[in-house]
């Protein structure tokens, strides 16, 4: 597998194009979802720990929301696989690997947005 | 500029809508139930009512309909028939609740993930049915 570029992760000049945005808008907002993701992956980990799939959906569902809104396919992709699975009832470790993959995810978009030049306003 | 009031509880997309509407509408927000009847009101008695309600319906607590429903009524409390009142425009990602919105009285409905040029095709369509009665 190639390894990820940050094309791969974040386009914010096609992207803020299509949203019809501001680019430096785009990156705030971005980054502002990033940062807010580690404290929603630790709710998931606590609700995947005691079973409790209505709090998985729920948090799932928060995240799936923002993600999509901006049209953060690195995050989308592995949370449709996760809630796939919640829905149909996966098994504890089945929803174990899928989650692993999306908090890596999480953590790579982190790592990008952390790192970008801010476009200017 | 019109003066929308977005209710959605997540930072990012309560901010983003606003940033598409940047040359439209002057937006104010509310993250829950309680903010959002509450800025509804205050507009009201400051004489600065809002032209246009983006409202979603998961929201913690009192959802979105609920607004929706404490909204109509107490316009119909002052005489404003059912399809009179505020624009109400409902976001959200189950086309499923759709029929029950449009039962409460909302005027039309947007799907996530959010479509820009959408959005401001429902929100300059609503406001030109509201100006036209």
């Amino acid at each position: 597998m190639d390894a990820p570029t940050p094309q791969n992760i974040l386009d914010v000049d096609q992207v803020s194009q299509q949203l019809k945005i501001r680019p430096h808008i785009y990156v705030k907002l971005v980054k502002s979802f990033a940062e807010s993701l580690p404290q929603k992956l630790n709710s998931f980990n606590d609700a995947l720990m005691s079973n409790d799939r209505d709090q998985m959906r729920m948090i799932l569902h928060e995240i799936k929301g923002t993600a999509g809104n901006l049209r953060l396919n690195t995050i989308i992709g592995p949370e449709t696989v996760l809630h796939t699975a919640v829905k149909a009832g996966g098994a504890p470790d089945i929803l174990l690997k899928h989650f692993d993959i999306l908090k890596t995810e999480s953590e790579r978009l982190l790592q990008y947005i952390g790192k970008i030049d801010m476009p200017a306003s | 500029m019109y003066r929308i009031l977005i209710v959605d509880d997540n930072y990012e997309n309560r901010q983003l809508i606003a940033e598409i509407l940047r040359e439209v509408a002057e937006c104010d927000f509310a993250a829950n139930g309680k903010e959002a009847i509450d800025a509804y009101n205050l507009a009201l008695e400051k004489g600065q009512p809002y032209n246009l309600l983006l409202l979603d319906i998961e929201l913690p607590e009192v959802n979105g309909l609920d607004i929706l429903d404490k909204i109509r009524e107490s316009e119909k409390s002052v005489g404003i028939p059912l399809g009179e009142g505020i624009p109400v425009i409902i976001v959200t990602a189950y086309e499923k609740r759709f029929l029950e919105a449009y039962n409460k009285g909302c005027d039309d409905y947007l799907l996530k993930p959010i479509d820009s040029d959408t959005l401001l095709k429902k929100i300059a369509s609503a406001l030109e049915k509201s100006n036209r009665e």
